[in-house]
């Protein structure tokens, strides 16, 4: 029998309750991360990225609901409850609003670590130690600001790793890191992945961070996943006409400019939300979301693409 | 055009001070297209700031069109003012919310007292230079999509008819698609209006994209200046290097490269070194204090 990936999530439905009138946040996102993968999911500011992050660890925020879907976790469903905070590990863009400014950071470390059950203080230095932080026994007594941005978020990634989590979720982790800074932190990352059998769920906008960590990549825009493959081939084939231009609009590609601007969550628009933006939009994709369209690893949702009659 | 010479600028006061700039020199010739690069709180916003006249520098001078900004006339300064232009890095907290659109573009009009029946007719256009239509005219900024406000904020720049724009991370807070739209915006509009650039930026393609030349500045000073092209395929200082190394490329199964992982910090020099010119136009700084 096949196991079950890490991560399942099926049919994710999220509602934002405002005094309007419900909205959708995301629409039937559907993925799934194994044990080996990192899992990129790419988006612009709005398109849901962090929803679907806070969706899995049962945080979402006030107003915000989750509507319909299962998320399993190691085949154990968890969507509605917190059980998958025991499973998985968030971190988070801003490093600074995940330690306390207060404390010293060896008393966080410990503090989270026997919360989640003990096991000896060497695990805490082991941590430090794998990712790379000089000298952690005299590091531990200092305190939060005395450290970089990007040391700041090594001992995220530490603390995150003390709960030896099956999945790892990083949401823009080196967004607020400088370029050099950036290329060390992300290496960090893949390699206690890789070393600890940890996979990954990586959430970000920025193309470059796809190409150097991604083994499958879901594209998301206005809430819907529009489509899903594994890295090698998105970036060879992007079938999506978002995804295709979304490459092409990058400085490698001479910024090939995409009309128009990101839908809001407010009023997005009817049938394939790319389709005020798409040159190849049809009558069809202003009525219809398109159905998904399975090709051997990969999933679009494109009128260009018909799914199996 | 725009010249800076020995800029020291310090941040701060008694035990805490930050030297955010020690002794920068940059020039800007008319016509020209100028990137600024380094990784944050290396200066660059100080910098464009203090050759703007909007921060005073505790030590070197900024000379436009040959005058210092200290020694200009007052009708000299209205000039400056008009002529030599700032975009902010961040378009939302530089629009005032409590401005319609019409208001932000109408107040430089009003503060330079252009005649009023010129107003409208130049509000227009610049609208359409910068590919909005009129009837954004009577939003407010949160009213407005993140491509619009940073179109309204190069409007606002654009209305005077300056010669220099100072643009300080003029994508960097936009959405992902929407990002190409503004540099074809800008280069078409340096092209339209023989306008000059200073454009600081920490994405290289940008900066390849919209500028002729470019100076790497770190903690304060500029370690390596030249033509574009010629920097980014053969840079001579280290940390210019280690830079371009730390680029991304689009190219998937390369893995985020391990070598330059774990280099040790390049030292920090704690007054701008001087440059050796060593090809026309293209000189750098040694390797360390
Ligand atoms: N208004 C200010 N008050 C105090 N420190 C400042 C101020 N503006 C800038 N600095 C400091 O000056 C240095 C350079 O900053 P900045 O010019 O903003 O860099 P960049 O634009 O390259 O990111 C940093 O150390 C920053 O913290
Ligand atoms: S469904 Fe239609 S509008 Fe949407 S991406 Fe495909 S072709 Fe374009
Ligand atoms: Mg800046």
């Amino acid at each position: 029998m096949p196991t079950a990936p890490v991560l399942e999530v099926r049919g994710l439905e999220v509602r934002w309750s405002r005094r309007g009138g419900p909205v959708p946040a995301l629409r039937g996102l559907s993925f799934s991360v194994e044990a080996d993968d990192v899992f990129c999911l790419v988006g612009e500011s709005g398109s849901g990225k962090s929803l679907t992050a806070l969706t899995l660890f049962d945080a979402l925020p006030e107003g915000f609901s989750l509507a319909a879907g299962s998320v399993r976790l190691r085949g154990e469903e968890v969507a509605g409850t917190d059980a998958g905070r025991r499973g998985m590990a968030y971190v988070f863009q801003d490093p600074s609003s995940a330690l306390n400014p207060v404390f010293a950071v060896g008393r966080q470390l410990e503090s989270v670590h026997r919360a989640r059950g003990g096991g000896g203080p060497s695990l805490v230095r082991e941590a430090l130690e794998a990712v790379a932080i000089p000298d952690p026994a005299s590091r531990l007594r200092a305190y939060p600001h005395e450290f970089s941005g990007g040391m700041q978020q090594r001992l995220v990634i530490a603390m995150a790793l003390l709960a030896r989590p099956a999945l790892l979720v990083a949401d823009e982790p080196t967004t607020a890191l400088d370029p050099t800074v950036q290329k060390r932190v992300l290496e960090l990352l893949s390699r206690v992945a890789r070393e600890r059998g940890m996979a990954i769920l990586l959430i970000t906008h920025d193309f470059g961070v796809v190409a150097a960590m991604a083994t499958r990549v879901g594209v998301l825009y206005a809430g819907r996943l529009v489509e899903c493959a594994p890295a090698s081939a998105l970036f060879a084939e992007p079938l999506h006409p978002y995804t295709r231009m979304l490459l092409a609009s990058r400085a490698e590609h001479g910024f090939q400019p995409i009309p128009g601007e990101v839908p809001s969550l407010l009023n997005p628009p009817a049938g394939c939300p790319f389709h005020p933006r798409c040159p190849h939009a049809m009558a069809v994709c202003r009525e219809e979301f398109p159905s998904a369209a399975e090709r051997p690893h990969r999933v679009v949702h494109c009128h260009l693409h018909p799914g199996h009659a | 055009m725009l010249e800076a010479e020995g800029i020291v600028k310090e941040f701060g006061a008694g035990g805490r001070r930050v030297r955010a700039l020690k002794g920068v020199s940059l020039c800007v010739r008319e016509g020209e297209s100028v990137g600024l690069v380094g990784e944050t709180g290396s200066g660059k916003t100080t910098l464009a700031k203090v050759m703007m006249g909007l921060i005073r520098p505790e030590g070197g001078s900024v000379r436009a069109r040959g005058t210092p900004l200290e020694s200009l006339t007052a009708a000299g300064r209205r000039r400056f003012r008009r002529e030599f232009q700032m975009v902010f890095q961040q378009p939302l907290a530089s629009l005032d919310p409590n401005f319609t659109v019409e208001q932000t573009l109408a107040e430089p009009l009003a503060v330079h007292a252009f005649p009023g029946d010129e107003r409208q007719g130049r509000i227009r256009r610049t609208l359409e230079a910068v590919g909005l239509l009129p009837e954004v005219l009577e939003k407010w900024p949160a009213q407005l999509s993140g491509g619009q406000r940073q179109r309204v904020a190069i409007a606002r720049g654009l209305i005077l008819d300056p010669a220099l724009l100072v643009l300080d991370e003029p994508v960097s807070a936009l959405d992902l698609s929407v990002q190409a739209q503004v540099l074809h915006l800008l280069a078409g509009l340096r092209r339209g209006r023989g306008l000059t650039y200073l454009l600081v930026a920490h994405d290289m393609g940008v900066v390849e994209f919209l500028c002729d030349r470019v100076a790497v500045m770190y903690h304060g000073v500029v370690l390596e200046e030249g033509p574009v092209g010629e920097v980014w395929r053969g840079p001579l200082h280290p940390y210019t290097r280690r830079l371009l190394e730390a680029r991304l490329p689009l190219e998937p199964g390369r893995g985020v490269g391990e070598a330059a992982a774990e280099a040790p910090p390049l030292p920090v020099w704690d007054r701008q070194p001087p440059l050796e010119e060593v090809r026309p136009g293209h000189r750098v700084a040694p390797a360390g204090p």
